[in-house]
């Protein structure tokens, strides 16, 4: 009986019986569904910033809604050049965006890896206070509305023009749960290979940049990853900080795009695939690590 | 003699604890920006909230702050509209957490099974992923517009007569978890998929040659496996639909009829467009006790099972 | 290997970029700056210069530029403009400079948030940098809504006077005579419009009425239907500025049960235009529309043939059963402009908002997008004012005008009125439906 189990099963998939084909047809089927229902909002998005409104508007109940209305592709950026004409800082907000998450990125890899790394493998007096705290402000969930974030803002002097862009990034810099990924992380490094190096009279800075780091490169893509999709999607802070169109990050200039008067469908949806590009570049040439780094964060 | 010379000085004792000297030092430097950034920005922010809650603090006038005792606590309990939007902020929960648990898990099962065209899929479905929330709800605002909108041109095609989404008050809150759900289950999936490909496929063969059908496979192998993995993302996902706030905030402005204004963003709108940081704050340190308590209870019961 | 090189190569670029992105926020921006014999007055607006009325004042900012007026201390003041697109953007752009000290020296503000602004000290009292005949120019209500705790704190160059628009010729179709029509003497009430609209659906004539709710979000809502509420003799706020009691009184909801029947029946008349035509009026596909003044501007550029057949009559009035009618109100006020406190010459500031709003500006606006002026000056014009739909909006403006609560809670207030109209518009007529329970719980927001 046991050994009949896997021939029965190759048979099964030569022979093609037509309750397998039914089968497979009705799964074919469901999967195109879901790949619609996921898909057509941006299929949309972009087909529709290649048309002019009107254009939408007259086909949006036809099949046609979902193709360009013209296949001269010298008049489908019409849209585009009307949004780069119309919003000065258009392309300065997605720049914007870049930087701050580029900032971000660095500053939180750096700060909480440092301090993952102390209270990973260093005694010191506190080091056991701290890890307490980042433990429970992990557990605890802090309603912290920004409104106090704000005011502290405002006494530290990080609200005139100039300093607006500090305000908005540094506190973005430390978390508790970074810290604590990297902690459970260089925990479960063997600690041989860096009193191997200390043996060898390297110092504690350069173990750390040049053994350690080296062999984290998960931790740190998984934690880069997700500051980035956090600083990516920013937004309410982001509005209430920048009231200058120069520094607001493209989040909160698609608000301005969105409701320019008179409203131009195709340039806002122009504004958002446009907007799209360069984390879809991110994703395609980072997605490796994403799958990594995603992989990671749930097998903690 | 000398040796114990030598370790004296590396070793020193402080507050009964013994350190070494270098450790103490390179530990120090290494944490203290951390330190020193999380104290301004991550404690300093709940320790001004938690004393704004007991003043009658306007934000303009930040000088003049009285003390105004349990007053503000008094008050929230009685405000029909925080407890509206707690209501608002539960229901989403209670949506959005089973709807996009299930479907991401359900997609990383369907991408599990050894399908053509398998990276594809992955992409389809992850591509949501990709577009921020504030394209998201850009975009979704104007496919779900009542007159001119795409989907009730798609209804009109199938002869369903048009919906008003979100200008109704009882749809709104569906449609902004249905596009939450949209948007955030791919990301899930991919942690659902990392976690079903851990499993050992030594696993499912002991299964099969002890004769288990796909179905025990799957409940008895499948399930108990991504346990851990699934206890995670249902925490984060919690926390994370708890606070709800750039979807209505962008889509509905808490409309219509307060029906997608969630504790997130009452307790923003109170303290920045209204200006009563005191009240705003008093709210924000109930949401807190709230979430603690939920996210505590959590822990414990998937900790158990673990 | 290959991993390693890629992460390395991902690093760098981080590192570029965050170097690029320093520089970049160090970099100066091309926005106009003070020197030695320039003074720049900056301003934020409401508006986008793709509007109408975004161009004007682009036109009246190079008008201003172009007298080169003097500082105190000698320089030219040179205004520039930040058009910020849209009220809310303004919104929060203002609150994200409220402890910042980065509020531009000018904002536009629309007439009742003056009161709020003054009481927190956002804005300046302006009385010491303008002569009385500056002040004296502009009609009294301009000056009133302006006024707080008895100092000018803004000036508005347009009013927005609002009432029914009807077409006059579909009525006459029906058996109406020029005599039945709603006058400030014998107005018409909300059920005066109800019966009209039955008679020309009766007759199969386009009947539907477009209410405009959701024009100029939260606030338009006060601004086009306040005159509900003091029509039936209500009031928003009592003396010391509670809301309970009074947005909750049996006035106000009396005021507020007239577009409640209007909804109750609308699902058996459909009675209610809820298409998205902004001229579906002109286009005669509804017969009547509340609305402010902007229409008349685009009829007569647009709809010259339709200009004979329409006017303009006072908002409905209140009827209560028994059939007393309730005192005539018409919506009014519009943006003005406002000297912030984080201005750093008031005087220059003060001389630019008097630009903004004088009678050049004021002229202009009529001109080119159909606001009213504020100038006593120019409303004498009998070209404009003499007849039509001019006059009877004119009229309206100055005999009944009942200006918006002012208050310094007003942005409370304001979103509960909108909220409470929102209220019958989705809710009336279904089974849970209470708008007292509504009304007064909305109330109790605003006193909080």
């Amino acid at each position: 009986m046991q050994t009949q189990v896997l021939p029965n099963f190759v048979k099964v998939k030569r022979k093609i019986s037509p309750a397998y084909v039914a089968l497979k047809t009705v799964a074919i089927l469901g999967l195109a569904f879901l790949c619609v229902i996921f898909l057509f909002p941006v299929l949309w998005m972009i087909v529709s910033s290649l048309k002019t409104q009107e254009q939408i508007y007259a086909q949006l109940s036809s099949w046609r809604t979902f193709l360009p209305a013209t296949w001269n592709v010298s008049k489908w950026f019409v849209s585009y050049k009307n949004l780069f004409n119309s919003f000065d800082y258009f392309g300065r907000s997605i720049l914007n965006s870049v930087i701050y998450c580029s900032v971000t990125i660095l500053g939180v890899l750096l700060l909480n890896s440092f301090a993952g790394y102390a209270l990973a493998r260093l005694e010191f007096p506190g080091s056991r206070v701290i890890g307490t705290i980042v433990l429970l402000l992990i557990i605890v969930p802090v309603e912290t509305s920004i409104v106090p974030l704000y005011v502290i803002l405002k006494n530290l002097g990080l609200l005139t023009k100039e300093l607006r862009v500090v305000g908005y990034l540094i506190p973005n810099f430390v978390s508790a749960f970074y810290i604590f990924m990297f902690r459970q992380f260089f925990v479960g490094m063997p600690k041989e290979l860096e009193e191997a190096a200390r043996i060898d009279g390297s110092g504690r800075l350069s173990t750390y940049f040049r053994i350690i780091m080296p062999l984290s490169k998960a931790i740190f893509a998984t934690v880069a990853i997700f500051t980035f999709m956090g600083a990516w999607n920013e937004y309410v802070f982001a509005q209430l900080m920048f009231s200058k169109p120069e520094q607001q990050p493209l989040q909160v200039f698609l608000q301005l795009v969105n409701s320019f008067n008179p409203k131009d469908l195709s340039m806002v949806m122009a504004a958002l695939t446009f907007s799209t590009i360069p984390i879809a570049i991110v994703y395609v040439f980072c997605q490796r690590y994403i799958i990594e780094g995603v992989s990671f964060s749930g097998l903690k | 003699m000398e040796k114990a010379k030598k370790s004296k000085s590396i070793y020193y004792k402080f507050l009964g604890r013994t350190y070494i000297k270098n450790d103490s030092v390179v530990g120090i430097a290494f944490i203290l920006p951390a330190v020193v950034l999380g104290a301004i920005f991550v404690i300093a922010p709940m320790v001004v909230s938690l004393s704004y809650a007991f003043t009658d603090a306007n934000l303009l006038k930040l000088n003049e702050v009285g003390w105004a005792g349990v007053q503000q606590f008094k008050k929230a309990f009685t405000d029909k509209f925080m407890w509206n939007a707690f209501k608002n902020t539960m229901i989403f929960v209670a949506e959005v957490v089973p709807l996009q648990l299930l479907a991401a898990l359900g997609l990383a099962l369907i991408l599990n099974t050894k399908i053509k065209g398998n990276t594809f899929f992955r992409w389809a479905f992850f591509c949501p992923v990709m577009l921020s929330l504030a394209v998201t709800s850009f975009l979704w605002m104007n496919l779900l517009n009542p007159q001119e909108g795409l989907i009730n041109a798609l209804l009109g095609v199938f002869h369903i007569p048009p919906q008003q989404f979100l200008e109704s008050p009882k749809q709104a809150m569906n449609v902004i978890v249905i596009v939450s759900a949209w948007q955030g289950a791919g990301y899930q999936m991919l942690i659902f998929l990392s976690g079903l490909k851990n499993i050992p496929p030594e696993l499912y063969e002991a299964a099969g040659v002890d004769g288990a059908g796909s179905g025990t496979k799957f409940f008895r192998i499948t399930i108990p496996s991504i346990l851990p993995t699934f206890s995670f993302v249902l925490v984060t996902m919690l926390i994370g639909a708890f606070r709800l706030m750039t979807q209505p905030m962008i889509m509905t402005q808490g409309g219509p009829v307060d029906s997608t204004m969630t504790m997130s963003y009452y307790i923003y709108q109170q303290g920045i467009k209204y200006r009563d940081v005191g009240y705003s704050s008093a709210i924000a340190l109930l949401y807190t006790l709230f979430m603690s308590t939920i996210a505590l209870t959590l822990r414990k019961v998937t900790d158990q099972k673990d | 290997m290959m991993k390693k090189k890629l992460m390395t190569v991902f690093l760098a670029c981080v590192l570029v970029l965050s170097m690029f992105g320093f520089a970049a926020c160090g970099g100066g921006d091309d926005e106009l700056e003070d020197t030695a014999d320039v003074k720049v007055v900056k301003v934020w607006l409401h508006k986008s210069e793709a509007e109408p009325e975004g161009r004007i004042y682009r036109t009246i900012a190079d008008m201003f530029n172009e007298k080169k007026l003097q500082t105190k201390d000698g320089r030219t003041i040179m205004m520039s403009l930040e058009f910020k697109n849209s009220s809310d953007a303004l919104d929060s752009s203002i609150n994200g400079e409220l402890l910042g000290g980065g509020l531009p020296d000018i904002i536009a503000v629309d007439s009742p948030n003056i009161t709020a602004y003054a009481a927190q000290e956002i804005i300046l009292p302006l009385d010491d940098y303008l002569t009385d005949e500056v002040k004296n120019s502009y009609v009294d209500s301009v000056i009133t809504q302006s006024t707080y705790n008895g100092s000018l704190y803004a000036l508005s160059g347009m009013d927005a006077p609002g009432g029914l628009y009807y077409n006059k010729e579909l009525l006459k179709s029906v058996g109406y005579t020029d005599a039945d029509f709603g006058t400030i003497a014998k107005p018409w009430s909300w059920k005066d419009v109800e019966e009209a609209m039955d008679k020309l659906i009766a007759a199969n004539k386009t009947y539907k009425i477009k209410l405009n709710l959701g024009f100029g979000g939260a606030e338009g809502c006060m601004y086009l239907y306040s005159p509900l509420v003091y029509s039936a003799g209500g009031q928003f706020t009592d003396s010391s500025e509670k809301a309970v009691g009074s947005l909750d009184s049996v006035a106000s909801l009396n005021g507020l049960s007239m577009l409640e029947s209007l909804y109750e029946q609308d699902g058996a008349k459909s009675w209610i235009y809820n298409g998205t035509n902004v001229n579906a009026f002109p286009g005669e596909e509804v017969a009547f529309e509340i609305y402010g003044p902007w229409l008349i501007d685009t009829i007569r550029k647009d709809y010259k043939e339709f200009q004979s057949k329409y006017d303009i009559m006072p908002f409905p009035v209140y009827e209560s059963a028994d059939g007393a009618k309730g005192t005539i109100q018409s919506p009014c006020g519009s943006w003005g402009f406002a000297v912030t406190r984080d201005t750093r010459d008031a005087y220059a500031a003060a001389q630019a908002v008097a630009f903004l709003t004088g009678v050049e500006a004021s002229q202009l606006m009529y001109d080119s997008i159909g606001t009213f002026p504020t100038h006593k000056s120019l409303l004498d014009n009998e070209e404009n004012f003499g007849g039509g739909a001019g006059k009877s909006l004119s009229d309206l403006l100055l005999q009944t005008g009942a200006p918006r609560p002012r208050i310094e809670k007003y942005p409370q207030l304001t979103t509960a009125f909108s909220d409470i109209v929102n209220y019958i518009k989705t809710a009336a007529g279904t089974s849970d439906y209470n708008l007292s329970k509504y009304a007064s719980e909305k109330a109790k927001t605003v006193d909080r």
